[in-house]
């Protein structure tokens, strides 16, 4: 008989799957590359365009005359990267199965180093992302990968990039699983860490082993600062929240101008954010120099108040106008100054020591992340890899929280599906996530009277009971023994065992829920339970919580319109 | 039994001597578009690195141009007195080029200057957690610490940049800030501390007179006349003349009690110099009006003692006949005594007696130390008779 050997050739084959953890890895670094070269590029771009400490009229100048040029670039050559780049990003992988058209990733580079270098309140990470993303997308085509993993490797470009972008590798992983894939527990978490991790490994490679920012070691210096970053959270949500409504007030403004008009909006938001630099230019593109000022306590109290709020504004109208960049870095910026403002008003006015205004700066970079962005463990992991201090992190969670929740509530669909909606796009995330909040204890009706075991078939049949329900609870005391179907008892009526106790025809095991299960899993077992699905409490699963059929949930959800 | 035909490259079966597997995927047997595409990806990203590299080191250049101009501009508005405009461009400069100290400590100065005294600490400390030993960075802490009224804090850093690294060309920027902070130490009360750093300092002080003079003054302010004269003298021995020595001198040998030698140097100092004005009569009181002094005639001594004691008597009448006098019950009685007094010194021609000089004496030191100040502020004559008291009541002991 012939041995069969494997044949040297068949070795070098590569399965998909090899090719998919080989890709994780090139895409990782060719994503980090693009991202630090788009960085590089930018910064490039902005001493090209302005120079040092330019004179006013170049200040008004040249975002002005720069954005006419990439109106045109945007609404002629590369219409689809207007904006961030996330929002785009999240409707590939959830709508288009992760195709990117390869002229994105160019397009988004060339539009973003235009528009942020020409002095634009807006982002690097977010178009990043899409360029990361967009690279992705189109080695997997080249190399014809199946649609699934085509769609896979859109979030693994994300995170490379994200994650050379902000050198925040964890944050950048969490980032794309919170953010553009909507679901922490993904299965690409192992993808998303390598490319991540040689994302950040090339980045540092070469613009050297040091932090976004330098941010000294703070603590809180007293409980009672707990108070003061709790007002931190509420500030953050309140101005996240003024964020998100006028970044999509004006940019429903812009969209409801005529459409031919789509060219020269960029150019408007170029005169508009020329007034502004004229007076501010510290609000002049990203902007992390200043961030690392106010991280390092190295502003005074007035000009933190004023950057925050001509950056709110500046990055609103360059945002909405449609030039090509994100809101990742805006927000970050304006989180620093607000917190940094009120760390240095708690400062002269606290009873209690406190910490420098820094920490404050800190900490609401991470509210206004959580209250913007709306992505609240990637703003502590980001913001605990800034400082890589355990200390920050409880006044970082309670102020991210309040913010998040105010935010939450008073807008409740998250900025970059609202953008989104305003583009026509319904992605299919939003919606799930405020379900999956819902459980059975909201959905229940308090539990019926349970038919004591010992009563027979017959009486049970003849009191009419049958006719109103799709199935019966036998029990004593409120504990339930089983369910008996209606169908199982009209059978035993049938077959003439009408002296039989109840008892004998319970059906076992019960299908049931408990009152902490979610909605979704409701609806995976009502069919399993004849129509009528037991709530029992966790801490004695034979005590009856309630009982959910079909029509409490039509009642339950007809309630929360 | 047969054997099948199978792809060298998959394994899968062939069909007519091809691989329907491999057909659009193989460029050989042994060669995969997936394998030329990967080489081809890994490739580009090589080549991207090295584009990315170059791009880092030009942008990095035109940063550091960036940064400088800042700074200069900082210190320029900071000398302007513009100092938020400062605070701005130097931590602008210091955030754009992190690993040049001397951005961050102009942007720590522009801080403290704009009265945002934490943040600058921030600053510093972040900048002592780099190089903990960097004399500047622990003297400007201590500088702050300082303004800030922490003591033990400012001696601290003090100290951690006494004791820091210093270049052999730094001697001289170490004796100044040795100076500052004894002064800092002398300016809060700390004079023990303060003779001990001096000690410290001597040793490597160098001989010229204004080194001398300077540590001569800081000996005198915390206590060690003795020293202070020695290095006065010897400031003098290069520059007889230097106001501040001789100044200086006439105070330490005036606090040592050695009058003689204060009145010499005082009067050869400017008389407009304020230490002069003030002690010079003083010590010419104590010499001319000393009724104890050796080698003086008993008319003398009686002259002296009866001008001593018509003086206090008028200051004490002086006293008594302003509104409602402090003490005044025992201050008559001491006028009493001081009248009675007075006609005995007159009168006590023959037999002439020390001892009725020594008792006026000590009643004028009594009264002088009985005097309330609010009566009337003490004279330089007063106090030449409370140094000539003291004095006697030395040699006595």
């Amino acid at each position: 008989m012939k041995r069969l050997t494997i044949p040297r050739a068949q070795q070098l084959r590569l399965r998909e799957n090899q090719i998919f953890l080989a890709l994780t890895l090139v895409v990782g670094v060719l994503a980090g590359l693009a991202a630090v070269l788009f960085s590089l590029s930018i910064d490039l771009a902005t001493h090209t365009f302005f120079g040092f400490n330019p004179p006013a009229w170049r200040l008004f100048a040249v975002p002005a005359v720069v954005s006419v040029g990439t109106g045109m670039l945007l609404a002629w050559v590369f219409p689809d990267v207007r904006g961030s780049g996330v929002p785009q990003t999240k409707a590939a992988f959830h709508l288009h199965g992760g195709i990117i058209r390869p002229r994105v990733p160019i397009g988004k580079f060339i539009t973003g180093v235009l528009c942020i270098g020409a002095g634009h309140s807006i982002g690097r990470e977010g178009p990043s992302v899409q360029i990361g993303a967009g690279l992705a997308s189109f080695v997997g085509q080249r190399l014809g990968l199946s649609p699934a993993r085509m769609k896979d490797l859109v979030p693994v470009g994300a995170a490379g990039a994200l994650s050379a972008a902000f050198n925040t590798p964890v944050a950048a992983v969490l980032f794309a699983l919170e953010e553009i894939i909507g679901d922490l527990n993904a299965a690409l978490i192992g993808s998303t860490v390598l490319a991540s991790v040689a994302a950040v490994v090339v980045q540092r490679s070469i613009l050297g082993n040091e932090p976004l920012f330098r941010v000294p070691i703070y603590q809180l210096q007293h409980p009672a600062e707990l108070l003061a970053y709790a007002a931190l959270g509420v500030i953050g949500g309140i101005v996240s929240v003024l964020f998100c409504t006028g970044l999509l007030r004006l940019r429903r403004a812009f969209l409801n101008l005529p459409a031919s008009s789509g060219t020269w909006h960029p150019a408007i938001g170029g005169v508009g954010i020329g007034l502004v630099l004229i007076f501010v230019p510290e609000v002049m593109g990203v902007g992390y120099e200043h961030v690392d000022q106010a991280l390092n306590g190295g502003m005074v109290l007035r000009t933190m108040v004023v950057l925050g709020a001509v950056k709110l504004c500046a990055t609103i109208i360059s945002y909405a106008s449609g030039n090509a960049g994100g809101i990742f870095a805006p927000s970050l910026f304006i989180g620093a100054m607000t917190g940094g403002a009120l760390g240095a008003a708690v400062n002269m006015i606290a009873p209690f020591p406190t910490a420098d205004p820094g920490a404050y700066a800190l900490v609401g970079m991470g509210v206004l992340f959580a209250g913007i962005v709306r992505a609240p463990m990637t703003s502590v992991f980001m913001i605990f890899e800034v400082t890589q201090d355990y200390q920050i992190l409880v006044p970082l969670m309670l102020a991210n929280l309040l913010s998040f929740t105010i935010s939450r509530r008073y807008q409740p669909v998250p900025l970059y599906h609202a953008l989104l909606h305003q583009d026509q796009v319904h992605l299919p995330g939003g919606a799930r996530t405020e379900r999956s909040l819902w459980t059975a204890a909201d959905v229940m009706s308090p539990a019926l009277s349970l038919i004591p075991p010992e009563r027979t078939v017959q009486s049970v049949w003849e009191s009419g009971v049958a006719e109103q329900t799709l199935a019966h609870l036998v029990g004593t005391d409120g504990r339930l023994e089983g369910v008996v179907t209606a169908r199982r008892l009209k059978e035993a009526v049938d077959a003439g065992r009408l002296a039989d106790a109840i008892a004998s025809l319970v059906e076992r095991p019960v299908v049931h829920a408990h009152p902490d299960h979610s909605l979704d899993l409701v609806f995976e077992r009502l069919p399993q339970s004849a129509g009528m699905l037991p709530v029992v409490k966790r801490d004695n699963a034979a005590l009856l919580a309630g009982v959910i059929t079909v029509q409490d949930i039509v009642a339950f959800l007809q309630s929360r319109r | 039994m047969s054997t099948r035909e199978v792809c060298p490259a998959c394994g899968a079966p062939l069909a007519g001597g091809r691989c329907a597997a491999c057909a659009g995927g193989a460029l050989s047997p042994f060669i995969h578009r997936e394998i030329v595409v990967l080489a081809l990806l890994i490739a580009s990203t090589v080549f991207l690195f090295f584009v990315t590299r170059a791009a880092a080191g030009a942008t990095s250049r035109l940063r550091q141009q960036d940064a400088a101009a800042w700074y200069e501009l900082g210190l320029a508005q900071l000398g302007a007195q513009k100092t938020e405009e400062a605070v701005s461009s130097l931590g602008r400069a210091a955030a754009m080029s992190r690993d040049r100290e001397e951005y961050r400590l102009a942007s720590a100065q522009a801080l403290a200057a704009a009265g945002q005294e934490e943040s600058a600490r921030q600053v510093l400390l972040a900048l002592r957690e780099m190089a903990p030993e960097s004399p500047v960075v622990n003297a400007r802490l201590a500088r702050l610490e300082a303004r800030r009224h922490d003591l033990t804090a400012a001696t601290r850093y003090y100290q951690h940049a006494l004791h820091g690294f210093w270049n052999p060309d730094e001697i001289a920027a170490r004796r100044d800030l040795h100076f500052e902070f004894i002064r800092y130490l002398l300016a809060n009360d700390q004079r023990s501390r303060a003779l001990a750093e001096l000690l410290l300092l001597e040793v490597s002080v160098p001989a010229d007179p204004a080194t001398q003079s300077a540590l001569a003054s800081s000996f005198l302010e915390s206590g060690d006349p003795a020293r202070a004269l020695q290095h006065f003298d010897r400031a003098l021995e290069q520059d007889p003349a230097s106001p501040a020595a001789l100044a200086g001198a006439g105070e330490a040998a005036f606090s040592l009690g050695e009058y003689a030698r204060a009145l010499r140097y005082l009067r050869a100092a400017p008389a407009d110099h304020p230490r002069v004005a003030e002690l010079l009569p003083i010590v010419e009181f104590v010499i001319s009006a000393d009724p104890l002094r050796p080698r003086l005639t008993y008319r003398e001594r009686q002259r002296r003692l009866s001008r001593a004691l018509a003086h206090l008597t008028t200051r004490l009448t002086a006293c008594l006949g302003a509104p409602s006098p402090e003490g005044a019950g025992s201050l008559d009685a001491l006028r009493v005594e001081v009248q009675a007094l007075a006609s005995a010194v007159a009168r006590n021609v023959r037999p002439r007696s020390l001892n009725l000089i020594e008792d006026g004496m000590e009643l004028v030191v009594r009264i002088e130390r009985a005097l309330p100040r609010s009566c009337a502020p003490p004279g330089p004559y007063d106090r030449a008779l409370l140094l000539i008291g003291r004095l006697h009541e030395t040699n006595r002991q």
